[in-house]
């Protein structure tokens, strides 16, 4: 009982602040431009792929719509979205120690224990709803804007999927996008736990992440023992998705890859403040 | 006010260390049901630390301490469901309003209903700005805030780090009258820090001193003082003499003497009103009468021979 009303108040302290509706602002506002301006300009980099291809498909009207946006978009979730998570997860513990509402909080007949645990989910509360309004209002504004119709997507060859089968295959990527952006999440909640301000956690959870997916993405050969021990090596999980057959055997195992990730972030940032003196 | 042998606070050798230095050391305090106990000791003799330790915010290094006969743990906070505190500068959230800040911090305690919210900001005086986001609360508002926050599960005991430091004199005068009326007719067990001595002395029963992390004495604050010189009423009257050989009769009156033709009378302060009935009803004119702060140079005394022997070891 006293645990769902820490959670609640967690949930309400994180959507208290303002900071916490720059990602949402940013996907309300950037996404209707980008489909209007698709919608207005047209999306050169796909239809002159196309023209590649003119001497084996005839293709009438546009293959442009608004699942194909949608779907590119996906792309963001790689480097740039993964800030307004971070930004809201490094504050969380470091901000109560900067602040000194510590103080307030724990000395309530609550445990550290429940303490931690609540602000970790509200975290990944947070971080779900992100995400799903991501993905919902990137489909629903695509739609609008755009129109559905069949994706058409490129892996090993030209995939071309239904209106139904593409939902689900974004359903999928999204969960697993969720799943990725969690682990990140994770990151920013331990350094959240080591600081005693917002800054450090957030600045260099974003830096670590840049510098894993350079290192993730560079094909040396110096750096291949390296890259299974870095969760952003299985950051791409949620285009698998998109593939002729859904890899799920490869799927599953980088969930439990990235899961174990999230563990071991969650882990060190509960040790840490089980054991740490409140002196602020 | 009533005082049973109930001990709701009990520490035992408690110690504390940071990296290399000892905040406190061997730390033995027991407060009864009903006393209003101060906890006196000047800057960085280890004050906050004991509190923060009571409330669990730090760990002991060694030692224990039990609240309501419990030794509170980790995973085991249920004991603080009796307890409000409030510890150095209070510290709220912001970016909610004074009365969200009460309303979700009492919920983690007990069910808190917003009428209740309500009468406790009536009763801090704040029921104006209840719906003010505090970062835009004054230096003694947040302290009422804090006061609030404290009461608002309506708990046996109080535990008030400093609460009234840094308050204007209008803040002070407030928040004194307040916490008269919370320890006097609420039969509140208070626990409480602070600088100011004369404070101690009007309002607790019992009082330790605190000084380079040790208590150097604790007990009744009538008893500790009645065994000192500096519990003294100075009276200034027309013939001090005949006063003298009255006053000595009197079985209230511990001790007295004449010095510069003033009277000067060791007499528990709640003997004051007496002190000067009887002697107006006896024909003497009385040109003052000045109670001392006694505790003051009793505090004075006890921590500079406790500095004394600190220097030497």
């Amino acid at each position: 009982m006293r645990f769902n009303k820490l959670l609640k108040f967690e949930i309400v302290k994180i959507f208290s602040k303002f900071r916490s509706y720059i990602g949402f602002i940013t996907i309300a506002i950037l996404l209707p431009v980008v489909m209007g301006l698709v919608k207005r300009f047209g999306f050169d980099v796909y239809n002159s792929f196309f023209n590649d291809f003119s001497d084996y498909f005839t293709t009438t009207g546009t293959i442009v719509s608004g699942y194909l946006i949608a779907y590119y978009l996906m792309a963001i979730l790689w480097i740039h979205f993964p800030f307004f998570i971070i930004l809201v997860a490094g504050d969380v513990m470091a901000t109560e120690a900067n602040s000194g509402t510590y103080r307030m909080l724990l000395t309530r007949p609550v445990t550290r224990n429940s303490v931690v645990f609540a602000k970790y989910i509200s975290t990944i509360v947070y971080t779900v709803m992100l995400i799903s309004f991501l993905g919902i209002f990137s489909i629903v504004i695509g739609k609008l804007i755009l129109g559905g119709n069949e994706l058409m997507v490129f892996d090993e060859g030209l995939l071309i999927l239904s209106e139904q089968e593409t939902l689900y295959r974004f359903l999928i990527a999204y969960l697993l996008a969720i799943w990725v952006q969690i682990v990140v999440a994770s990151l920013a909640f331990f350094f959240s736990t080591l600081a005693k301000n917002s800054v450090g956690p957030i600045i260099g959870t974003y830096a670590l992440v840049l510098l894993f997916v350079i290192i993730s993405i560079l094909k040396i050969d110096a750096l291949a023992v390296v890259k299974p021990y870095l969760f952003t090596t299985y950051f791409d999980i949620f285009y698998a998705p998109f593939r002729s057959t859904i890899p799920y055997n490869k799927i599953l195992s980088d969930c439990w890859k990235l899961g174990s990730f999230s563990l071991i972030f969650f882990g060190l940032s509960y040790i840490n403040f089980m054991r740490k003196d409140i002196c602020s | 006010m009533e005082m049973n042998d109930k001990i709701i606070i009990e520490t035992k050798s408690l110690a504390k260390k940071f990296t290399h230095n000892w905040a406190i050391s061997d730390i033995n305090l027991t407060v009864r049901k009903g006393q209003i106990y101060g906890f006196l000791g000047p800057n960085g003799a280890g004050k906050s630390t004991t509190i923060r330790l009571l409330m669990g915010l730090i760990k002991p290094t060694k030692g224990s301490f039990q609240l309501f006969g419990k030794r509170p743990g980790l995973f085991k906070r249920d004991m603080y469901k009796k307890v409000g505190s409030l510890i150095e500068e209070p510290s709220f959230y912001n970016y909610l309003t004074g009365a969200k800040n009460l309303y979700y911090l009492g919920n983690l305690t007990k069910e808190v209903s917003w009428g209740k919210v309500d009468e406790i900001l009536e009763l801090v005086g704040l029921q104006k700005a209840r719906n003010k986001k505090v970062d835009k609360y004054s230096h003694g508002m947040k302290k009422r805030l804090g006061l609030a926050q404290a009461l608002i599960h309506d708990p046996e005991l109080l535990i008030l780090d400093e609460p009234i430091s840094g308050l204007d004199p209008e803040g002070l005068h407030n928040m004194q009258s307040l916490f008269k009326r919370l320890t006097n007719d609420l039969n509140k067990t208070v626990f409480f820090s602070s600088h100011n001595l004369k404070e101690i002395e009007s309002l607790c029963t019992h009082m330790g001193i605190i000084n380079y992390g040790k208590v150097v004495v604790q007990g009744a604050v009538e008893e500790l003082l009645k065994n000192t010189d500096f519990f003294i009423t100075e009276v200034k009257v027309d013939e001090p003499q005949e006063a003298l050989e009255l006053l000595m009769q009197q079985k209230w009156v511990n001790k007295i003497f004449i010095e510069n033709d003033k009277l000067k009378i060791h007499i528990a302060s709640q003997d004051r009103p007496r002190l000067t009935k009887l002697l107006v009803e006896s024909g003497f004119n009385v040109y003052s009468i000045k109670p001392r702060t006694s505790i003051e140079d009793y505090y004075v005394s006890l921590t500079r021979k406790h500095n004394k022997k600190n220097e030497i070891q």
